[in-house]
């Protein structure tokens, strides 16, 4: 009864996806993601960079990759709950802290508990389960910001009950009891040994680390591509469908919150074990930031990029922190943004790199330049904002070259000399570049939401 | 026996009456319209049945076991199945996608097989996906294929009708309650519509209530037509029954038709 039609549609998106492809490099890229099998996608690069960490790294470079690990770790689990089955979850650290500190308890002269780690590792992720139940339940009549509230403040009532707890009262005994070690943590936490074997150095942590990300990966990548998956991203995009369609909701919402939550957990008992130590600062909120800004930058629901946004959050920072590899990515990154972007000439890259370079170098011979760098600091922010009201191509130029002059002094003049204001200053400009050019994140896809 | 009893069925939004004691039967094997002017209550009457509201009173029992009240998920795996008139498919996964996240729970594998990636998951995966390609081949070409890894938002408006119909499908239904699935569709679809939702009956051995305003689609595949007006059953009968009788003729019409009862039938539909 059918002949064989060709709607406009299907034009329309072979020319969107050819669009996509000639329009920048990483739709060059994401092309041939797309093609291959992402666990060889991302296993390759990957063991790669923890061959050449292990066989040349230095204890440093060695615990930059290891934090690389926990963060890939981490961010997989949270992919999968706000990416896959599509719920805000801003308490995601408070699993990563329930299951340090269950694991802490369990191993560590603190509570004289010198549990083996094939008890004390299924005890923690089952506690970090058994938190995410404790608030998934409640939860689960709550949508979107709602939910992300909810999350957000039992998050902040684990890192107060972490800091609180050193003086539990117990009436029978009349005592109180010093749980979590309130601000000063837990100390001395036993390195996980399994059949006689503990790591003993940075190289053999990274061995377990990254054995835990791997086996993590195969998990996940396995979950996603199953009929669980597929109902997660179902409850994802229409609840009410998926329910019509006999999805358990309720049961699904429970499963994505306690698989994530088992994630966190697991990683939280390796970051005890691995830095032998664990602090209510570690479940600070900037490490909810550090791993949703890793899921958006990789790319939302996407596992290959939630590792590569968790590499390239654990490595900036540390690249920064070298004034000289610093200025090299600022420049670099910053010529290569302009190059790909494209809609600013040449021209005015070049003379206000010139302008910035020969200015900031005369100022720096002078006495006193942090008042002229602050003030720039603060102009800074006001040209950009400038920007896109100019419309007349001369002053549009003018203010262009401007901007880049201003943004070489100032980067020149304060932030270079301060690393610890510089950091945050420039991966968050980064975080607001990627969102603005890509905001579906190097590996994700990009999405339709109808309102 | 019926597979579907609806039984002096109201609803209340507040002070609004919404359905007034609806009663009415579809039998295994029937195509039963239920047709009516804009606001007399159909779109409701199907969420009831599906699970999306709690009737105010009144029964309802599907072969024989009371549904109302249930979850939409727990109906659906009694064997109802149903799309909806504002299209509610899971965007931003691939058309095949739409139709294979059904089988979760409905599988015969659990997720453990599925990452352990046994025999008995890869072939009832491949069970699931031929079941998909099947239906999707219902419509020929149109979903054929070159659309499977399509993105459902890139789909036509005619062609998501056709999706959400066969994700429908899907749940292997006893009963498939359709609200207007030939909207937004010319009158050359509309008619091929009318012959696959005619045939679906006797290939799956399932009933069909229907909500449309095509009067030409109703005319050729109902067996029983309600029509509905303020919440109540007005008249049940065959097409030719219900299109002649005065009550409904007013209803679409207004009262003032009543005094032509000779008004032909086809300028009826709204």
């Amino acid at each position: 009864m059918n002949t064989p039609t060709i709607g406009h549609e299907e034009w329309a998106v072979e020319l969107e996806a050819r669009r996509d492809w000639r329009r920048d490099r990483w739709g060059w890229l994401q092309h041939q993601a797309r093609q291959a099998p992402s666990a060889a996608l991302v296993g390759l690069p990957l063991a790669l960079a923890l061959a050449l960490a292990l066989l040349f790294g230095n204890d440093y470079i060695l615990r930059v990759a290891g934090t690389a690990c926990i963060y890939g770790v981490l961010a997989m689990g949270l992919t999968l709950v706000v990416g896959q089955a599509g719920l805000l979850d801003l308490g995601y650290v408070a699993y990563f802290g329930v299951g340090a500190y269950a694991y802490a308890l369990l191993a560590s002269p603190q509570l004289g508990l010198h549990t083996p780690i094939w008890l004390a590792l299924p005890a923690a992720i089952g506690a970090a389960m058994a938190a995410g139940l404790l608030l998934g339940v409640p939860g689960l009549r709550l949508n979107d910001d709602y939910l992300g509230i909810v999350t957000l403040g039992f998050g902040q009532v684990i890192v107060l009950l972490a800091l609180k707890l050193d003086r539990l009262a117990l009436p029978w005994a009349g005592a109180t009891l010093d749980l979590t070690g309130g601000p000063n943590g837990i100390l001395g936490i036993d390195p996980p040994r399994l059949l006689g074997w503990a790591p003993a150095t940075q190289g053999h942590w990274l061995l377990v680390l990254a054995a835990t990300l791997l086996a993590v990966l195969a998990l996940a990548s396995r979950v996603v591509d199953a009929p669980l998956g597929q109902a997660w991203r179902a409850l994802r995009e229409d609840p009410l469908a998926a329910a019509a369609m006999g999805l358990p909701v309720t049961r699904l919402r429970l499963l994505a919150v306690s698989s994530g939550a088992a994630i966190a957990g697991l990683a939280g008992a390796l970051f005890a074990g691995w830095q032998g130590a664990i602090f209510p600062v570690n479940l600070d909120l900037s490490l909810l930031l550090t791993l949703y800004a890793a899921i958006l930058i990789g790319g939302l629901g996407s596992l290959p990029g939630a590792l590569v946004g968790a590499a390239l959050l654990a490595a900036l920072p540390e690249i920064l922190r070298d004034p000289a590899l610093g200025r090299a990515l600022v420049y670099g990154g910053g010529a290569l943004a302009l190059i790909l972007w494209r809609r600013w000439p040449g021209a005015a890259l070049l003379a206000a790199g010139g302008c910035g370079i020969a200015i900031a170098a005369s100022l720096a011979t002078q006495a006193d330049v942090t008042l002229a760098g602050n003030l720039a600091l603060v102009a800074l922010p006001i040209v950009l904002a400038a920007l896109p009201l100019v419309r007349r191509p001369w002053q549009r130029l003018g203010l262009q070259a401007f901007t880049l002059v201003l943004a070489t002094f100032a980067w020149e003049t304060r932030l270079a000399a301060e690393p610890g204001l510089a950091r945050p200053l420039l991966l968050g400009v980064a975080l607001i570049a990627m969102l603005i050019v890509r905001p579906h994140g190097l590996f994700g896809r990009q999405r339709v939401t109808v309102v | 026996m019926s597979l579907l009893m609806c039984d002096q069925l109201t609803m209340a939004f507040g002070g609004l009456q919404v359905l007034r004691g609806l009663s009415f039967a579809v039998e295994p094997g029937q195509i039963v319209a239920l047709i009516g002017p804009n606001g007399a209550g159909k779109t409701t009457a199907l969420n009831l049945i599906s699970g999306l509201g709690r009737p105010t009173s009144g029964a309802i029992r599907l072969e024989g076991r009371s549904i109302a009240g249930l979850a939409p998920a727990a109906i659906s795996q009694l064997g109802v199945a149903r799309n909806f008139q504002s299209l509610r498919l899971f965007l931003n996964m691939s058309v095949l996608e739409n139709m294979t996240a059904v089988g979760y729970r409905r599988a015969r594998t659990n997720t453990l097989q599925a990452v352990l990636w046994t025999p008995a998951f890869r072939r009832d995966a491949a069970l699931w996906r031929a079941r998909a390609e099947e239906l999707l081949g219902l419509f020929g070409s149109r979903l054929g294929p070159h659309r499977y890894d399509q993105p459902a938002y890139s789909l036509s408006y005619a062609n998501r009708r056709r999706l959400e119909i066969a994700r429908a499908l899907m749940t292997r239904p006893k009963l498939l309650l359709l609200d207007e699935p030939a909207a937004g569709m010319n009158p050359h679809e509309t008619d091929e519509l009318a012959a696959l939702i005619a045939a679906l009956p006797r290939r799956f051995g399932l009933a069909i209530l229907l909500i449309e305003h095509d009067m030409g689609l109703v005319e050729r595949v109902a067996d029983q037509v309600i029509v509905l007006d303020h919440g109540a059953a007005i008249a049940v009968g065959s097409f030719a029954e219900v299109t002649a009788d005065h009550q409904v003729i007013a209803a679409y019409l207004g009262q003032s038709a009543r005094a032509a009862p000779d008004e032909p039938p086809e300028e009826e539909a709204p």
